[in-house]
Order: structure tokens, then C-alpha cells, then sequence
């Protein structure tokens, strides 16, 4: 009988039960995972899989690369950092076969990859958990042989730009804006068909004249943008691309918002979220959209603390972030209203700059690749 | 018996060893399965609903986690922690074979929670194991040549850092 019951026990899980279980696990496991068996190599390997994985967040990992030179980056896993006394901050190598000759941005984040930009000479998109990278060069020649027939100064700024992903067509997206005398030249670059796509006809007139280089961020099939008036004193709310229908719509802020000084704008748990500063009372305000685009579900909260800058949100209750002029991180958790500071191991910040740094989930997705070989050859010299 | 209400109604379940157990009405509702079962029935449930995929060892730990859950989200406030607590300890109590025999069960009698629970106490414990780790866990064959196995380590190297040793 006792023999019979230990056949039963061992008998192997059904797939459905080992996959939910995997699910669970964070994605940095999943690769070791892979070498169990042929079955669950399948299994994780399976792009339907990652995509469960990124979307169910059951073991979301939010990991910050912040560039330490013109090769190496800090690696810092976010939720870890601050649980486990036993931390190591990592350094990665960046993925360019010689340092690049100038210096160069780190452009955003999607679905686990990031984005690094050098203007004008080339685009990589990284995977920094797996080492996967896809380089892309361009030149300016490129983007005015395209501006043909139209008077075009190209005076080599971004004025914004963003990085993301359109699931319709299983491709991830740069669009960039360039400043240009007369007006934004909007272009749009395909990382699955290495190619640039105008889009002038979406421009909304005016577009806002931001006054630095704006980072977007994506969230829900969009890019989304952050405007402000730096001599206004005035924002005209959030610019948002949609990129399946590739048009602009605007996300109103929350009227109680005081814009004294720019806010920063971010992405927590999912939501998009603006703070700014209270130097008064010494706070840090933090606004959160909890509904995507319903302007009454903006919720504020207050940190005991100034320039508190959020980096992710933990286990649903802890956001993680940075202070900025202590240079030290910080966890404030939302349920308790407790605010503790930490300093990082073997990381020690000389200064914050967003250009430096961003945050993504890890995950184990696959690059999109092209399947029209026939044309690839083409593309490839026309950039 | 005069007087029972209907949420205090007995369902009575029988596993694989013969062994009988009296169950409310509003717990066996939380065992999906067994409530199909009742829910399909034309008329009132009074014999012993059968069980043979399950044990007595599971079905009594998969029934005192669901009294105790009850009985926490039906009290005061502080039923958070001590739920915590509760949790904490029975996922402590079972060697790795219970953990799977009792994932097994809660799988066949559809336990939505303790299965979310369990499934989650498994990838706590394996996430930061070694390879051979869990197959013997899972009692898993390796099925890959070890030539194959080694090329598979070095294309997923950057996964093989930090490993808990066994």
C-alpha cells in the first residue's frame, strides 16, 4: 500500500500545475530552469509564456542599469537591494563591440529591453538579463534624404523621444521627434524592419515645445510624454502616441498639481505618476493615475521627504526610489506610511541624471525578427 | 433535525482509505469539485461523495487550512497577521513529498487559494535551486544528453550565478 501511495506522489505534475508554478518564479530562474528538462525548455522558452509572465507580474523583477562609464553599467535589482543585507550591486558590460566615440543616452525601456541611443550614429536595444542586443546605425543623411523637397535645418536635436512596442504588428518602435526651425519633423523607426517610417500627418499643431529632451515612457500601447513650459511655469498636461493607430491624444494632470518647478514623471506599478516637489513642507507630492486615462482616479500621496524620486513600485506597497540630493535610495512603504533609507553597496552616486539610468522589468522575450529576408539586404544599405 | 440552516448542512466525503469526513456546506464549497458534484445532483446529497484520488493525510490538511481560513476572514481586523502566521507555519510543517501530494489534491478538488498558496510556496522554495535540485523535487528525468546539457549551460550562463548550493 505504502509503495503504491510514493508511485502516486511521484507521479510528475501536469503541465498546467509546473507552468502556473513558473510563473511564479522571477524571470532571472527561469534560464537555469530551461535545463530541467526537454519539456520545460519548452515551456519556458515559449514566447507565449513570457508574455504570460510580463503580464500576470506574479514575479515582476524591476532592475535599474545606470551607466557608469562609456562601457560598463550597474546593474541593481530593485526588490532585492533592499530585502537582502547580502546585496551586490552588479556591473555589466554595455553591449558595443568598442566604446562608442561620443557620449550616449540610455533612451527608455520596453517589455525588458532597453534602449541605448547615440545621436546621430546609432540605436542598440538590450536585453540585459540574457546579453541579447540588436544595433542599428543610421546617419543624418538618412533623415534629410527623407525630408526631400521640404526645408529642413537638421540641427541634430531630439526634442522627444520614446521607445515601445505595438502588439498588432509584433514590433517595437522608436518614435522620435527632431527640432527643427521651422517645424517637428516626426519619424518613426522600425527595430523589426530596420526601417524609418514618417509621420508628419500625425503631428498635432503646435506640439508642445518642450524645453529639454523628453524621455517618454510606454505604457498600454502608448507612448507617453511629460509636457512643460519651463518659463510658464505651466504643463499642458501628458502627450500620448498611440502606436497601433499611430495618433496623439493629451491626458489632462490633476488640477490640484502645483507646478513651481518641473515635475517627474514615471510609470508605478503599472500606472502612470507625476511628483513634485513641496519645498515648504518638505515633502515630495506624488500623484498617480490608478485608472488608465480617467482624470478623477489621479490619488495623491505625500512623502515625509524631498526629492524622492520613484524608481518602482515593490510587492504592491513599497515604492523604491532615490533621493536626490542625499544621493541615497529610499523605501517608502504606501500602506504604512514608512519612509527608510539605505545606502547601496559598492554603488555610490556621484550624481542622479535620468539620461544615466533607467528601469524595466526583466523578462525573457524574444526579438521580434523579420521575416522578409528578401528585402532585409536592401534596408540594410539604405541605412 | 430541526432548525440547521442551510450553511450548516453536512456533505460527507470519503477518501481513497475509506476514511469518512463531515464537511459544512459552506466549506465544501471552497472544494470546487465536490461542489459540482453536489451541484449536479438531482436530489440532496445524503451518501458519502467518493474521493479516489484523494488521501486522507491530504484532504485533512487541505480541510484545516479552509476551517482556518474561515475562521480568520470571518473575525476582527488583526486576522491579517495571524492568517500570515498560519500560512507561514503550514507551509513549514510538510516535507517536500506532502508539498506535492497535497498540490495534487488541492489540484484535483479545486482549491482556487491553497493552490495559489502552494504553487507559490514551490517556486519559493526551487527559484534560487540548482538544476539536479529540482528534478529530484519533481521527480523530473533528465532527458538531455550531456553534451547537450552543457551547451545549454553556456548559452544560458547569466541564469547560473548566485545559485543556493544544494
Amino acid at each position: 500500500m505504502e509503495e503504491k501511495k510514493q508511485k502516486s506522489i511521484n507521479d510528475i505534475l501536469p503541465l498546467d500545475l509546473i507552468q502556473r508554478i513558473l510563473l511564479r518564479i522571477p524571470v532571472k530562474h527561469l534560464g537555469r530552469l530551461k535545463c530541467v528538462s526537454k519539456l520545460w525548455h519548452s515551456l519556458i522558452s515559449d514566447p507565449d509564456f513570457a508574455e504570460s509572465h510580463l503580464h500576470l507580474s506574479l514575479a515582476s523583477t524591476h532592475a535599474c542599469i545606470y551607466k557608469k562609464n562609456s562601457t560598463e553599467a550597474y546593474l541593481i535589482h530593485l526588490e532585492e537591494a533592499f530585502n537582502d543585507k547580502n546585496y551586490k550591486v552588479r556591473e555589466l558590460s554595455f553591449p558595443f563591440k568598442k566604446p562608442p566615440p561620443s557620449e550616449f543616452r540610455l533612451m527608455g525601456s520596453c517589455r525588458g529591453f532597453v534602449l541605448l541611443h547615440q545621436e546621430p550614429h546609432f540605436f542598440v536595444v538590450w536585453n540585459p538579463l540574457t546579453g541579447f542586443s540588436k544595433r542599428v546605425s543610421y546617419s543624418w543623411l538618412d533623415i534629410v534624404h527623407r525630408t526631400k523637397g521640404r526645408y529642413f535645418r537638421f540641427s541634430g536635436n531630439a526634442m522627444l523621444y520614446g521607445f515601445g512596442y505595438d502588439a498588432t504588428l509584433d514590433d517595437y518602435l522608436l518614435v522620435i521627434a527632431w527640432k527643427d526651425s521651422n517645424c517637428p519633423l516626426l519619424d518613426c523607426f522600425s527595430l523589426k524592419t530596420n526601417s524609418w517610417i514618417n509621420l508628419d500627418a500625425a503631428v498635432p499643431k503646435p506640439l508642445s515645445l518642450m524645453e529639454w529632451r523628453s524621455r517618454g515612457l510606454f505604457l498600454n500601447g502608448s507612448i507617453h510624454w511629460f509636457s512643460y513650459y519651463l518659463e510658464k511655469h505651466h504643463s499642458d498636461g501628458l502627450l500620448v502616441f498611440d502606436l497601433k493607430e499611430r495618433s496623439f491624444s493629451k491626458i489632462s494632470l490633476p488640477e490640484q498639481l502645483e507646478m513651481r518647478d518641473a515635475a517627474t514623471f514615471f510609470i508605478l506599478g503599472g500606472c502612470l505618476a507625476l511628483c513634485s516637489q513641496d519645498y515648504v513642507g518638505c515633502k515630495t507630492h506624488i500623484w498617480v493615475m490608478k485608472e488608465y486615462k480617467v482624470h478623477s482616479s489621479w490619488t495623491l500621496y505625500v512623502i515625509p521627504c524631498l526629492e524622492f524620486e520613484p524608481l518602482c513600485l515593490s510587492n504592491d506597497r513599497d515604492v523604491v526610489a532615490v533621493i536626490y540630493r542625499s544621493l541615497k535610495f529610499a523605501k517608502y512603504n504606501l500602506r504604512e506610511e514608512l519612509l527608510q533609507r539605505f545606502r547601496c553597496p559598492l554603488f555610490r552616486l556621484q550624481t542622479f541624471n535620468w539620461t544615466w539610468c533607467t528601469v524595466y522589468t526583466e523578462s525573457l522575450l524574444p526579438f521580434p525578427s523579420n521575416s522578409k529576408h528578401k528585402d532585409k539586404k536592401k534596408k540594410k544599405n539604405a541605412i | 433535525m430541526s432548525g440547521i440552516s442551510d450553511t450548516e448542512r453536512m456533505i460527507t466525503l470519503k477518501t481513497v482509505e475509506g476514511t469518512l469526513f463531515d464537511v459544512k456546506s459552506s466549506i465544501a464549497k471552497d472544494l470546487k469539485t465536490v461542489q459540482a458534484f453536489i451541484d449536479d445532483s438531482d436530489d440532496d446529497v445524503t451518501s458519502p461523495i467518493p474521493l479516489p484520488n484523494v488521501f486522507t493525510r491530504e484532504l485533512s490538511r487541505i480541510l484545516d487550512y479552509l476551517n482556518n481560513h474561515h475562521r480568520f476572514r470571518s473575525g476582527i481586523e488583526k486576522a491579517d497577521e495571524e492568517m500570515a502566521r498560519y500560512d507561514a507555519e503550514f507551509a513549514k510543517s510538510m516535507s517536500h513529498e506532502e508539498l506535492k501530494a497535497l498540490i495534487l489534491a488541492a489540484n484535483y478538488l479545486n482549491v482556487k487559494d491553497l493552490l495559489e498558496f502552494l504553487n507559490q510556496t514551490v517556486a519559493d522554495v526551487i527559484q534560487n535551486k540548482s538544476v539536479e535540485f529540482v528534478r529530484n523535487f519533481f521527480g523530473i528525468e533528465n532527458d538531455y544528453t550531456p553534451e547537450e546539457e552543457e551547451k545549454l549551460r553556456n548559452e544560458n550562463e547569466w541564469a547560473f550565478n548566485g545559485v543556493e548550493q544544494d
